[in-house]
């Protein structure tokens, strides 16, 4: 009897294939398969959010208490132009506009007919143009259900990152979150152009609607590419275009701010 | 950001990685290769009982860590099934590694028998560690 003394086969134990081959494979078919799963759930969530009742989304309220640093509820103050508003719009919410202890300048619509403003915003508002007009934006959002199909859409997106977990599913997101920001990119350029409906016809006048907006602006505008808003000077200009083809005025005096108490 | 934190990762994981698999495959074949006259085998009892003048337990160990680039192919196996061909090789690598370690514990040994491989595991559990596997290899090294 002999020990044979042949070296192990290398062959067997791994496949030949490149480990970049492989990996190049996997990292296309999981963009097909999410971007597959991605437009699909975008349909049930479109029809659910077209089809939810006032009701219905005030239950929804009730379920997801967000949770913020709230320096004040229900202003009254950006309630009476709320109010005003209101009687353009025609929206299905009781609105109610919330502030918000936070620095950075921003605003957006919840369930329910909930507006939060942040302290940082309102600190930048001139005058009560300004206030309505941002008013006015978050109720294009109302209209057009963006509140219910933002809150779908990140649902999804969180449901993916759990899927894949951990690190990888963190960057699969950003991925997504490119198509969601072309799309998120409209919704906003859409409110907008409520925004300016509603303020007309409430006010009788845009003035100084896109004032705050170019004030914002930096002049840069290649950081919005994967951001949920477009840059502030396409805002602006096609703000402009839009109160140049209605025949908006802009010449009647801006009212000034009341006392909005913070 | 989180992208291009991921995406350096990646490179760096598949640099190193790939680089210190080649180096360790050619390290591994160039001993085997001076082994392979050390009969290595599982056999319980030894052939010729009666001829030995001493044996003794021998021992090799080996802990190796993925890398991000190997654990990315893994995580995206895990959604569509398949063999996750980046941890067959590491180990594959462990196990030969740990195996040449007891060869080497085993001296001027005649032959060793009774060869037994264990996996314990450090790591297990933890979601945010990369991940290591650790093989111990063992055996009764006889000397004629």
């Amino acid at each position: 009897m002999k020990y044979n003394t042949t070296l192990p086969d290398d062959s067997v134990n791994f496949s030949s294939e490149h480990p970049l081959a492989l990996a190049f494979k996997l990292t296309i078919s999981l963009l097909l398969f999410a971007a597959l799963a991605y437009f699909l759930l975008g349909f049930i969530i479109n029809y659910a959010v077209d089809t939810i009742t006032p009701t219905q989304e005030k239950k929804l309220e009730s379920m997801l208490s967000i949770d913020m640093n709230l320096t004040q509820k229900d202003n009254p103050y950006l309630s009476t132009i709320a109010d005003k508003l209101s009687k353009c719009a025609h929206l299905p919410y009781d609105i109610k506009i919330h502030i918000i202890d936070e620095n950075q300048a921003n605003a957006f619509a919840a369930p329910g007919g909930n507006i939060y403003v942040t302290q940082g915003m309102i600190k930048q508002v001139k005058n009560e143009n300004e206030l309505a007009f941002i008013i006015g934006h978050e109720f294009g959002h109302f209209k057009n259900k963006d509140h219910l199909r933002t809150m779908g859409y990140k649902l999804v997106l969180s449901m993916f990152g759990m899927l894949i977990g951990n690190d990888f599913g963190m960057a699969a997101n950003n991925i997504l979150h490119l198509g969601d920001a072309k799309y998120s990119q409209k919704a906003e350029l859409e409110a907008d152009e409520f925004g300016l409906d509603v303020m007309n016809c409430a006010y009788g006048s845009v003035t100084d609607a896109t004032k705050m907006f170019e004030r914002m602006d930096d002049g840069d505008e290649w950081k919005y590419f994967m951001a949920t808003h477009p840059g502030f000077s396409t805002r602006v200009s096609k703000m402009k275009e839009k109160i140049l083809n209605d025949g908006m005025d802009t010449h009647k005096k801006a009212i000034p701010l009341g006392n909005i108490a913070l | 950001m989180d992208i291009y934190f991921f995406l350096i990762l990646l490179v760096l994981g598949y640099g190193f990685g790939t680089y210190a698999e080649k180096k360790h495959f050619t390290s591994i074949r160039k001993r085997e290769e001076n082994f392979k006259e050390l009969p290595t085998i599982m056999l319980k009892k030894p052939l010729h009982p009666e001829e030995i003048k001493e044996y003794k337990l021998v021992g090799g160990n080996v802990v190796l860590s993925i890398d991000y680039f190997k654990k990315f192919i893994a995580s995206l196996v895990n959604i569509f099934g398949g063999s996750i061909s980046s941890y067959e090789t590491i180990l594959d690598r462990a196990r030969r590694e740990a195996i040449l370690r007891m060869k080497e514990d085993a001296g001027d040994a005649s032959e060793i028998i009774n060869l037994r491989i264990e996996t314990s595991s450090i790591s297990k559990n933890s979601n945010r560690s990369v991940g290591s596997i650790e093989v111990y290899a063992y055996g009764t090294a006889i000397y004629r």
